[in-house]
C-alpha cells in the first residue's frame, strides 16, 4: 500500500502548528512533529520524512545554532529543506527553500506540496 | 572589546569594534573599517592584533596616518589615543582588561587611621584656594615682569576652571568672554566658531565695553581672518598702515582699527575658531596716559593661550555630543529592531489564522473557522498588549486615579488567565485579603501590571508545566496593599535578575516583548509603590508588587478644593 506522503515539522511555535497541521493533513500529508533538533534528528532518520520544515524561532539563540547543523544534514541527505525565518541570515545559511517572516501560507504550502511530488517522482522508478 | 569610534569626519558616530586579527582602514569598500573621506587613500592603514596589543600601520597612504598628531608609519595604540587620517579622526579604546598589574591590588584605601599611623593631615585647603596662589594683589611694583607673568598665570588658570566646568558650548564661549574682557582693556570682541557643516566662521559671543555703543556693529576685517584661518597665527594690529604685511587699501583701514587682536582657536587637529578683540585709542587719551598702545605682544601670547584651551574645550564638547548622539541612535535602532520582530510575530500568527478561515470558507468546514478564528483574536490581544505596553513606557498614557478595589482587579486578572492556566495544566490559587478597604489607583494601570506579572509566572512553569502552580494572593496592612504572585517554576538565575526591569530583555524568545515588567514597574513606581522579587533558584519566585494604600477620603481632602 502506498504510504501517504510526510512532512516533519521542527521547532514550530504554537500557532504555526496548527495552521500547517490543519491543511498538510487535509492535503492528505502526515505531519511528524519535533520540538528540538536532536528529536527531530532521529525522526528524521526512522521516518524519512519527504519534506522537512524548519521554523526558526528566534534568530541568534542557542536555538538557532542547534538547528543549524541538523540543517547541514538534511541537505546532505538529500530531503528537501523548507525553512521558515527572518530574512537577515537565514537565507545565507541554509540552501534549502527559504521563507522570509512574515510568509503568506498559500505559496509556503504551494512550495510543500511541489517538493512532496517532486520526490514522489523521484522516487517512483526504484519504487 | 577594542572599539574605534569616529569623533570626527563625514562618519562621525560610527563605532568599528576591532574583531580580527587584521582590519584594512580606507575608503575602499573592501576595507573591514571604511572611511568616506576622499582625503583618505584605498588601503589607508592597517590595524592588526599582535600579542594582545593593537597595532597601527600606515599602508603608503598618499596624506599619512597620525596617531595623537604624529605622523607614524607603525604605532602601538594605547587607549585614548586619536587617530587621523585625512579629515577623519577616530578615537581608539583598548581592551578593558587591562594585562598586568591591576590598580586596585597596587593600591590600598586603609582603614581609618590607626594611633600608629605616621602619616597625618598638616593642612588643609580648599579647592577654590587654588587661585589665590596666584593672587595679582600681592605685593609687587604693578608693572614690574613678575607681576606681569603672575597675572597672566592667573588669567590661564581661570581660563582652565572655566573650561572644566561646563559642557554648555555658549555658556563655555561666554565666561571666556568675561575673563578677556576682566583682563584686557578692550572695547569691543567676539568669538567666531568654524561651523562644522558650512566650515565658515559664525559669531557666537559679542561683547562690548560700556562706552562703545552696545548696538554698534562689530566689523572685522576678512583680511585678518583669512590670515590667522590660513596661516594659523594670531595677529595683533596696531596701526594698519605701517604694518607691511597688510595691504593699506584693504579693509582694515575702512573699519577703522586702530588696535585689534585675532587669534585662531587651535584645537588638536584643526581650527575651531577665532578670538577677536578690539580698541579704539582716541587722540585724548594718548595725551592723557602719554601711552599710544593698549595691545602688547603679552596680550598677544595670552590670548593665543586661551584660544588654545577653549578650542579644546569646544572640541571634547562636540565630541561628547557626538557619542551621545551616536547612543541614543543605537537605542533607538534596537528599540526598533525588537518591536518589529515582536509585530512580524503577530502578522504571522494573524496570516496563520486568517488562512484556516479562508479555507473553512471555501470547504464549508466551521471547525477550521473556529481555530483560523481563535489564533486570529489571540494576536489580536497581544497586538493590544503591545500598544498599551508601548503607550505606557512612552509616558503618553497617564495614570487615571479613581477609587478601586484591588480585590476586584486581581480577581478579573485571574479570570482572564484561567483558560491557559487550564490548557497548560496549572493550578492557579487564589487567596484574598479579607479586608481590602477602597483605594485611590488606576485600576487599569494595576490590572495590566498584575496580569504581566501573574502571566510571566505562567511561562516561567514552561510548557511542560504538569504539577505546576501559581499562588495569587492580596494584602492590605494598612499602610500598603500588596499583590504576591508566587510560582514554583525554575527560579531566576542570578545573572538574569539584574535585568529583570531592563526594557527589551527577555528570556522568553518570541514571546516576550522585554516590555511587560519594565512597564508594569513603571505603573507601580507612577503609584510611589514598587515591585520587588525574591527567587531560588530550583524552587520557584515570588513577585511582589506593592501599593501604598491611599483611602478616598484621604485623596478627597487633597483635593478639597474641588
Amino acid at each position: 500500500m502506498e504510504r501517504k506522503p510526510s512532512v516533519l515539522i521542527v521547532d514550530a511555535g504554537e500557532e504555526t502548528r496548527e495552521v500547517l497541521g490543519t491543511v498538510l493533513q487535509r492535503r492528505g500529508m502526515e505531519t511528524l512533529w519535533a520540538g528540538e533538533p536532536e528529536e527531530a534528528l532521529q525522526l528524521a532518520q526512522t521516518q524519512q520524512p519527504d519534506v522537512i520544515i524548519l521554523d526558526l524561532q528566534v534568530e541568534g539563540t542557542s536555538a538557532d545554532q542547534l538547528c543549524r547543523p541538523f540543517a547541514q544534514k538534511m541537505q546532505e541527505s538529500q530531503t528537501p529543506l523548507v525553512v521558515l525565518g527572518s530574512v537577515r541570515r537565514a537565507d545565507r545559511m541554509f540552501r534549502g527553500e527559504f521563507f522570509p517572516k512574515p510568509y503568506h501560507y498559500a505559496p509556503l504550502i504551494r512550495k510543500i506540496e511541489e517538493l512532496v511530488q517532486g520526490k514522489s517522482e523521484a522516487g517512483r522508478p526504484s519504487g | 572589546m577594542a572599539s574605534l569610534f569616529v569623533i570626527r569626519g563625514n562618519d562621525q558616530g560610527t563605532r568599528f569594534e576591532l574583531t580580527e586579527e587584521r582590519m584594512g582602514i580606507g575608503r575602499d569598500p573592501a576595507n573591514a573599517i571604511l572611511v568616506h573621506d576622499s582625503e583618505v587613500s584605498r588601503h589607508h592603514a592597517e590595524i592588526r592584533f599582535q600579542e594582545h596589543r593593537h597595532l597601527l600601520l600606515d599602508l603608503g597612504s598618499s596624506n599619512g596616518t597620525y596617531v595623537n598628531g604624529r605622523r607614524i608609519t607603525q604605532a602601538e595604540l594605547a587607549t585614548g589615543d586619536h587617530i587621523q587620517i585625512g579629515r577623519t579622526v577616530l578615537l581608539y579604546t583598548g581592551l578593558t582588561v587591562e594585562a598586568g598589574e591591576d590598580a586596585a591590588f597596587t593600591v590600598d584605601i586603609s582603614a581609618p587611621l590607626p594611633a600608629e599611623e605616621p602619616s597625618h593631615i598638616v593642612q588643609t585647603i580648599a579647592q577654590e584656594e587654588g587661585s589665590r596662589l596666584l593672587d595679582p594683589a600681592a605685593v609687587l611694583p604693578p608693572d614690574s615682569w613678575l607681576a606681569r607673568a603672575r597675572s597672566n598665570l592667573q588669567v590661564m588658570y581661570r581660563t582652565a576652571l572655566a573650561v572644566s566646568r561646563t559642557l554648555d558650548i555658549d555658556q563655555l564661549l561666554q565666561r571666556i568672554m568675561d575673563l578677556i574682557f576682566e583682563w584686557i582693556e578692550a572695547d569691543r570682541g567676539c568669538i567666531m566658531l568654524v561651523d562644522p557643516e558650512t566650515k565658515t566662521l559664525t559669531p557666537k559671543v559679542r561683547r562690548t565695553r560700556q562706552r562703545a555703543r552696545p548696538d554698534e556693529k562689530i566689523t572685522i576685517s576678512r583680511t585678518i581672518l583669512d590670515y590667522v584661518m590660513n596661516r594659523r597665527e594670531g595677529v595683533l594690529t596696531s596701526d594698519a598702515s605701517q604694518d607691511r604685511r597688510w595691504d593699506p587699501a584693504a579693509s582694515i583701514l575702512q573699519a577703522g582699527v586702530r588696535e585689534a587682536i585675532c587669534v585662531p582657536m587651535q584645537g588638536r587637529y584643526d581650527i575651531v575658531g577665532v578670538l577677536y578683540v578690539d580698541t579704539t585709542i582716541s587722540p585724548q587719551q594718548i595725551l592723557q596716559t602719554g601711552q599710544e598702545t593698549k595691545f602688547k605682544e603679552d596680550h598677544l601670547k595670552l590670548m593665543i593661550a586661551i584660544g588654545h584651551q577653549a578650542a579644546l574645550a569646544v572640541e571634547d564638547t562636540r565630541y561628547y555630543s557626538a557619542m551621545v548622539q551616536a547612543e541614543r541612535l543605537a537605542a533607538i535602532g534596537q528599540t526598533i529592531a525588537v518591536l518589529s520582530h515582536h509585530i512580524k510575530n503577530i502578522l504571522q500568527g494573524i496570516r496563520g489564522g486568517s488562512y484556516l478561515i479562508e479555507m473553512g470558507l471555501t470547504e464549508h468546514d466551521e471547525a477550521i473557522i473556529r481555530r483560523g478564528w481563535n489564533i486570529v483574536e489571540k494576536n489580536q490581544g497581544k497586538i493590544s498588549a503591545l500598544v498599551m505596553d508601548m503607550l505606557t513606557f512612552s509616558k503618553e498614557r497617564e495614570p487615571d486615579l479613581r477609587p478601586a478595589n484591588l480585590n476586584r482587579v486581581v480577581s478579573d486578572v485571574v479570570e482572564l488567565l484561567q483558560p491557559r492556566a487550564a490548557e497548560m495544566h496549572v493550578e492557579i490559587h487564589v487567596q484574598l485579603a479579607e479586608t481590602m478597604p477602597e483605594m485611590v489607583f488606576d485600576p487599569e494601570g494595576i490590572h495590566h501590571a498584575v496580569l504581566n506579572v501573574a502571566t510571566n509566572a505562567l511561562d516561567a512553569l514552561g510548557e511542560r508545566a504538569e504539577g505546576g502552580k501559581v499562588e495569587i494572593q492580596t494584602q492590605y496592612d494598612g499602610s500598603y496593599a500588596r499583590v504576591h504572585v508566587r510560582d514554583n517554576g525554575p527560579g531566576i538565575p542570578p545573572e538574569e535578575i539584574g535585568n529583570l526591569f531592563r526594557p527589551f530583555v527577555s528570556t522568553k524568545g518570541a514571546r516576550g516583548t522585554g516590555l511587560g515588567l519594565p512597564v508594569s514597574q513603571k505603573i507601580l513606581l507612577e503609584h510611589g509603590g514598587r515591585i520587588y522579587v525574591q527567587t531560588e533558584p530550583g524552587q520557584g519566585s515570588c513577585f511582589t508588587l506593592e501599593l501604598p494604600a491611599v483611602l478616598p477620603s484621604a485623596a478627597s481632602s487633597q483635593t478639597a478644593s474641588h
